[in-house]
């Protein structure tokens, strides 16, 4: 699904050229559970919007679903992203003046689906997400763990093949943070690729594969042991 | 289908974050909104004002056809005048003479006259005699009779539906007769006509139009090319210009014109359109309500700025608070919206709150609006039957003040990037506050630049009311002379009157402040054969005295010396052009031959606006001419003497009824436009004033609260309340500041150009910028503190713990 060879990413400034990412090199299957991780400016969060085709890199080659992507246009990496890519935040990122559904239903509003099959996806995922009480609600008047179930929710709503989560469980307490752990590890094993930045070993440990980042490398993967069963975990 | 489906999607989500967005940031919507509302309202009231001014005259339906002709008199001796009188041969001439006209009629507007048909007695002001040509001329709408046999008899008057009624009830009036008391034309004149009262929108106002024949009949003032006192209106044909008659018009004037008396004259066809506001340096006009393109300039100047400060504030709320809506735009981008669909939302919001803003100001204009046109004379018409077309040009300039507005907001704000999503990053960029500075420093200079132009025209307006006129305008009673009789009468009125010790004296002559001075040419002695024209004031004995004159040499005129019906007095001002050092003794002749000798110089005083210069004038002793009586009566127990007063005249004159007037109101009426424009400014600029205030309120609420963190850590290492409300203030201080820099010589600028319409003007006083600098200055820092003080005395254990 993904292939990135000697991919750099340098940001410039007046004075200052950061190097963010410096010949990067990773493949990811379909299918596959990948956690980042790194110490802090090791180059995840850059090499996560690239991955996202929220920014292209500054030399290398970045094969998305067998296109090559990396000079990719700002209207056609959104084009490509509306369809496949899903994102999962620390901070939630939900839309305050929207409720839970109107969040869910945005990505497919502008896929540009009908009203009447829109509504039939938003209803399903949040009957699976188990926000279908919460519907009317505000992200405001929800808790961190609902907040995020709603994020994870509008994230595969269009059936995205690909998750991308920063930090996901960042901002959540242990309980929550194993649901939405769980959530993805259900939507992996329904099939989705994710790849997920994280600073914990235990969460990062769910995961197939860990691709430690540093300075801008790919220092080090390891496989797991597989991601644990769901059950498992209930 | 499926883009339009997408696109109604879209637009519903944005439809309810803009509301929702709306309902959690309640004071800055409000603040946005008031500053659009109140733009709004000044704008709507002042567009009325306007197309109302330029539609003047354009009912008639030949408006484009129809010309008055305006003389250019160039006298030698005399300064260059344009008067909108002309002789009486001058309108069949042109029609005979030039095969571009279709028709020409003259027109003759006569000061009151006393109109009376049986037991019902009136003083009409709005009496014309006119030619019945006129009538094909003007759009009239016959009620009654007709246009073409409005004037079959000599001694016909057409009378609009108010004098109708006034006189006959609701009976016809016609073939009925009404009395008119016009000196010259003394006569019954039958009614032959009744047409719709005529707009109020018309340079010409009147009630009636009676038969010009009646007066050829009676006086050789109305015919031939000497006298010149009529006004004159030509329609041309279809599809002619009126260049090829200008250019053939030096030839006519030179064929037709006695040049031993018109010498150096000029004439023009004036555009009906351009009669209304384009008319200031016209003398002698029959101009209803006269405007002043200058005034209309102004006040569209006025509301362009006040919604230019709208929009400012606007931008600058927007663009700041950029931080709480850089988030939606991130996760919107990142869902999967173009750059392009978030600049459609942003402008689209921006154009949504313009147009809640003009609606809610069409009720605040609907409820100002009888004010607001009381102040302007009454001369708004607002009709209801077509406002589409207007409240469609509103909703337009809506769209577009939303589009100005939001334009760059919207780039600012669907520039910023998801990426930044992921890295948290929501700071507003340093080209924002710079901008955001520019537009305040922007919004300041427009204020202290209006407040300034304010101060400068009180200022001129005050020196023009209080600068000495000449003559004492104070306790002078005038009563109008409409007839032989009443002139006849004079020393027996003035003799009854004076029996009463607080009549201090009385005379008879013209309203010194008023256009009502004739012209007449001379030759004086020394200047051989040359010619001048000057102005001349019919007088009685004593006029000088009582009207609070003062005689630079010599003397007034007095029954003493029989020989003073051959004499004249002149003003210091004709003395000069003709560099006569000891005038007394010295003789002038007049057109027709008879000669007359100077008795005495009277001091310069103004007969017209102090807008005009003073021109030579000569004072005859004619009280069989005069047009009022002039009494100066003691300031004590007015109403009595008043009282007095028509008691003795209603025994004296029981045909006339008493009607009187003071000077010094006749002479405010007189300034009145002036008067209320000034208001008006003034009005406008305390808005234009409030506008700026909002925005720079908003902004330093919004400052304060981004910076309540801060202030709490200042607070906690014991900062004081004063150095917290320095902190929050000083930049905008500074801003301030800076747009008194920008704002003084602008105003400056365009302030002394505006004086140059002034005769007598002031010198612009330093202390004028000073004070509308502090003004301004010291509204925005009682807008500043509020919010400053506020946040200084907060308790810092609150702003610390929202972290």
């Amino acid at each position: 699904m993904i292939r990135i060879s000697n991919l750099k990413k340098i940001y410039r400034t007046d004075e200052v050229e950061t190097v963010a990412v410096a010949s990067a090199n990773l493949r990811i299957d379909s299918g596959e559970f990948v956690a980042i991780m790194g110490p802090s400016g090791s180059g995840k969060t850059t090499l996560l919007t690239i991955l996202g085709l929220l920014d292209s890199p500054t030399e290398g080659e970045y094969y998305f679903l067998g296109h090559e992507v990396s000079r990719y246009s700002e209207k056609q990496r959104t084009v490509l992203r509306r369809k496949n890519i899903g994102f999962v935040f620390q901070n939630f990122n939900l839309i305050n003046e929207l409720t839970v559904y109107e969040n869910i239903e945005l990505p497919l509003i502008y896929m540009g689906l009908a009203s009447s099959e829109r509504k039939n996806m938003v209803m399903e995922i949040m009957e699976k997400m188990r926000l279908t009480p919460r519907r009317n609600h505000f992200p405001k008047q929800l808790s961190g763990g609902q907040q995020q179930r709603a994020a994870v929710a509008r994230a595969i709503v269009g059936k995205q093949k690909l998750i991308l989560a920063d930090e996901p469980t960042g901002n959540l307490d242990s309980r929550n943070g194993d649901e939405v752990m769980n959530l993805l590890a259900q939507l992996n094993e329904g099939g989705a690729t994710v790849v997920m930045v994280t600073h914990s070993t235990e969460y990062a440990s769910w995961a197939n594969r860990i691709v430690q980042l540093f300075d801008g490398h790919v220092a080090n993967e390891n496989i797991t042991e597989g991601t644990r069963s769901v059950l498992e975990l209930r | 289908m499926r883009i339009l489906r997408k696109g109604h999607g879209v637009f519903w989500s944005y439809v309810k974050t803009i509301f929702r967005s709306i309902s959690s940031s309640k004071v800055y919507f409000f603040i946005n909104i008031a500053g659009l509302t109140i733009g709004f309202t000044v704008f709507t009231l002042i567009m009325l004002f306007v197309l109302n001014e330029f539609n003047y005259d354009t009912f008639n339906k030949r408006a484009d056809r129809i010309y008055r002709v305006v003389e250019i008199q160039n006298p030698p001796g005399a300064r260059v005048q344009q008067v909108a009188i002309t002789m009486p041969e001058l309108a069949p001439a042109l029609k005979r003479e030039f095969p571009e006209i279709e028709d020409a009629a003259r027109f003759i507007p006569w000061s009151t006259a006393l109109c009376h048909n049986g037991g019902k007695r009136f003083y009409e002001e709005g009496l014309f005699f006119a030619d019945s040509s006129i009538f094909k001329i003007f759009t009239f709408h016959f009620v009654e009779g007709s246009a073409s046999a409005a004037f079959d008899g000599p001694y016909s008057v057409v009378i609009d539906q108010s004098t109708a009624r006034k006189y006959f009830g609701n009976a016809n009036p016609i073939g009925k007769f009404i009395n008119i008391d016009a000196d010259l034309a003394q006569s019954a004149f039958q009614v032959t006509g009744v047409i719709q009262d005529f707009p109020q929108n018309s340079h010409l106002h009147f009630n009636m139009i009676a038969s010009l024949g009646a007066l050829e009949r009676h006086s050789e003032l109305f015919r031939g090319w000497t006298s010149n006192d009529v006004v004159t209106y030509v329609l041309l044909k279809n599809g002619r210009s009126s260049d090829v008659v200008q250019r053939e018009l030096p030839r006519f004037l030179k064929a037709n014109l006695p040049q031993n008396i018109w010498s150096g004259l000029k004439m023009y066809l004036q555009p009906l359109g351009s009669i209304h506001l384009y008319s200031g340096h016209i003398l002698y006009q029959v101009n209803y309500d006269k405007g002043n393109i200058e005034h209309v300039r102004l006040f569209i100047m006025i509301a362009l700025f006040v919604i230019i400060l709208a929009c400012i504030n606007f931008i600058n709320l927007t663009t700041a608070r950029s931080a709480i809506r850089t988030r939606e735009v991130g996760i919107r981008k990142l869902l999967g919206s173009f750059h392009s669909h978030l600049i459609y939302q942003f402008i689209g919001e921006s154009i949504l709150l313009s147009l809640i803003g003009l609606l809610i100001s069409l009720p605040i204009v609907e409820a100002l609006l009888p004010t607001f046109n009381s102040m302007m004379d009454g001369r708004i018409i607002v009709s209801y039957n077509n406002q589409w077309p207007f409240l469609l040009m509103l909703a337009l300039i809506a769209v577009t003040v939303g589009f100005i507005a939001g334009v760059y907001p919207a780039f600012y704000l669907s520039s910023f990037r998801p990426v930044d999503l992921l890295r948290g990053r929501f700071s507003s960029s340093k080209k924002g506050i710079l901008l955001r500075k520019a537009l305040i420093t922007l919004q300041f200079s427009i204020a202290i630049g209006l407040v300034t132009g304010t101060g400068i025209v009180v200022d001129q307006m005050n020196y023009i009311y209080n600068k000495p006129l000449g003559f004492n305008q104070k306790n002078l009673m005038y009563i109008p002379l409409r007839d032989t009789e009443s002139r006849s009468k004079i020393p027996l009125i003035s003799e009854r009157l004076l029996t009463d010790p607080r009549i201090l004296s009385v005379s008879a002559g013209e309203l010194t402040g008023s256009g009502g001075t004739q012209r007449a040419v001379i030759i004086p002695e020394t200047n051989g054969q040359s010619r001048l024209i000057v102005r001349e004031s019919y007088v009685d004995y004593g006029y000088v005295r009582t009207m609070g004159m003062k005689m630079a040499e010599g003397r007034d005129f007095s029954r003493e010396f029989p020989s003073d019906s051959s004499s004249v007095i002149i003003n210091e001002t004709m003395r000069k052009t003709l560099g006569w050092r000891n005038p007394v003794g010295k003789q002038i002749q007049m057109g027709n031959g008879e000669i007359f000798s100077v008795i005495g110089v009277v001091k310069d005083f103004n007969y017209f606006s102090l807008q005009n210069k003073i021109d030579p004038l000569v004072m005859w002793l004619r009280p069989n001419k005069c047009q009022y009586l002039v009494v100066r009566v003691a300031p004590q127990d007015m109403g009595s003497t008043t009282d007095f007063i028509a008691k003795t005249w209603n025994y004296l004159m029981p045909h006339q009824p008493f009607d009187y007037g003071f000077l010094s109101n006749y002479l405010d009426s007189q300034y009145g436009n002036e008067v209320k424009n000034e208001h008006l400014l003034a009005l406008f600029s305390s808005v234009a004033l409030l506008v700026a205030c909002l925005g720079l309120f908003g902004l330093t609420l919004y400052t304060s609260e981004q910076r309540t963190k801060e202030i709490g850590v200042r607070k906690v290492l014991g900062a004081s309340v004063f150095s917290i409300v320095l902190m929050l203030s000083k930049e905008s201080i500074k801003l301030v500041m800076i747009a008194g820099a920008v704002a003084w010589p602008t105003a400056y600028f365009f302030m002394t150009k505006w004086l140059q319409n002034f005769e007598y003007k002031i010198t612009i006083n330093a202390w004028v910028f000073i004070i509308s600098g502090l003004i301004v200055f010291l509204t925005a820092m009682l807008t500043l503190s509020f919010q400053a003080i506020k946040a200084g005395l907060s308790n810092p254990v609150n702003a610390l713990r929202y972290e």
